[in-house]
């Protein structure tokens, strides 16, 4: 059998090694993968136009490399006090079924929160929850804001 | 609860307590609709009503109460993702259907809107996954025992 004078293996190991690799792809590309998305603490702008105490709301968003049926999170609302973390409010179990155009992508706008008064303090969010893809599986999620923000909103504890 | 013409036209942006709050005065102030809805449906096994800015029609076969949802000017109907069983001649047949009703009519204004001052963005089919009517809503499913003692404390 003939060897590659550089490399010192035979074409068919070459061959073999090729087909591994490509095999390794493959089963990498075919695995789904998912993230959750979560946008920092804000303030929704709507209320605070009719004159109202605004909502604390934090968007999420979930995303895949395959097409979702539905996502399933429920949102945390945490305030920063000095070094402490205190829950503070837990959303509704909220599912979002996709929607016919981009079937990778699931958003999440509606978990929002009244304000009881005004006072700038620190929040973030976490969701956690899992998405059901369009071929069956189930898969896991969890994510946090990135930073944690002022917001000039006190929320009603739970 | 502020005005039930405005919540009709908020859609995305009621919160969590907003959706609640509409789904126990749907409930108070529409019971003999639910009434003559639940008779309806016991006799034909289907019935449609409008609400918002959607029709939904309600399915009654083989003791399960099950809704789809559209548009209004939309060609069909999709899948409102609710289900309850019912067995209509008991004391509580009524109630639950009542109470399934007024949870279908808080998704279909969630999700179908009058319009209204603020733009519709959200363009996927959302519901609370825990609907008002079980304890799982209470203790966000974490079982009846757990929720009914959530619901005691909150009430």
């Amino acid at each position: 059998m003939k060897k590659s004078t550089k490399t010192g293996i035979t074409a068919g190991t070459a061959a073999l090694l090729l087909a591994l690799q490509s095999l390794l792809t493959g089963i990498n590309a075919s695995r789904a993968n998912c993230i959750v998305k979560v946008d920092n603490a804000h303030d929704s702008t709507y209320a605070k136009q009719k004159g109202q105490a605004p909502n604390l709301k934090i968007n999420a968003s979930t995303k895949c490399n395959k097409d979702q049926e539905y996502a399933q999170l429920t949102m945390a609302f945490y305030l920063v006090e000095r070094s402490n973390i205190k829950l503070v409010h837990v959303s509704d179990s909220d599912r979002q079924y996709s929607g016919k155009k981009n079937p990778k992508i699931i958003y999440f706008k509606g978990f929002q929160r009244r304000c009881i008064s005004h006072h700038p303090l620190k929040y973030f969010g976490e969701a956690k929850g899992y998405v059901k893809l369009k071929n069956g599986k189930r898969i896991e999620v969890q994510g946090k804001s990135s930073e944690i923000t002022y917001v000039d909103c006190v929320i009603g504890t739970q | 609860m502020e005005s039930y013409e405005e919540f009709l036209t908020l859609g995305e942006y009621l919160t969590d307590e907003e959706r609640h709050e509409l789904y126990q005065y749907l409930l108070s102030t529409k019971r003999n609709e639910y009434s003559k809805l639940f008779d309806e449906l016991i006799q034909k096994g289907t019935a449609v009503e409008e609400i918002a800015n959607s029709e939904i029609k309600f399915k009654y076969t083989k003791g399960i109460l099950s809704n789809s949802v559209r548009e209004i000017g939309s060609n069909n109907f999709q899948d409102g993702y609710r289900k309850i069983r019912i067995i209509p001649l008991t004391l509580f047949g009524g109630n639950r259907a009542a109470k399934f009703f007024a949870q279908c009519e808080v998704d279909a204004i969630r999700n179908f809107p009058l319009p209204g001052l603020k733009k519709k963005t959200h363009f996927d089919y959302g519901i609370n996954h825990y609907p008002y009517y079980e304890l799982n809503y209470y203790s966000n499913g974490r079982g009846k025992i757990l929720g009914l003692l959530a619901k005691m404390k909150a009430n």
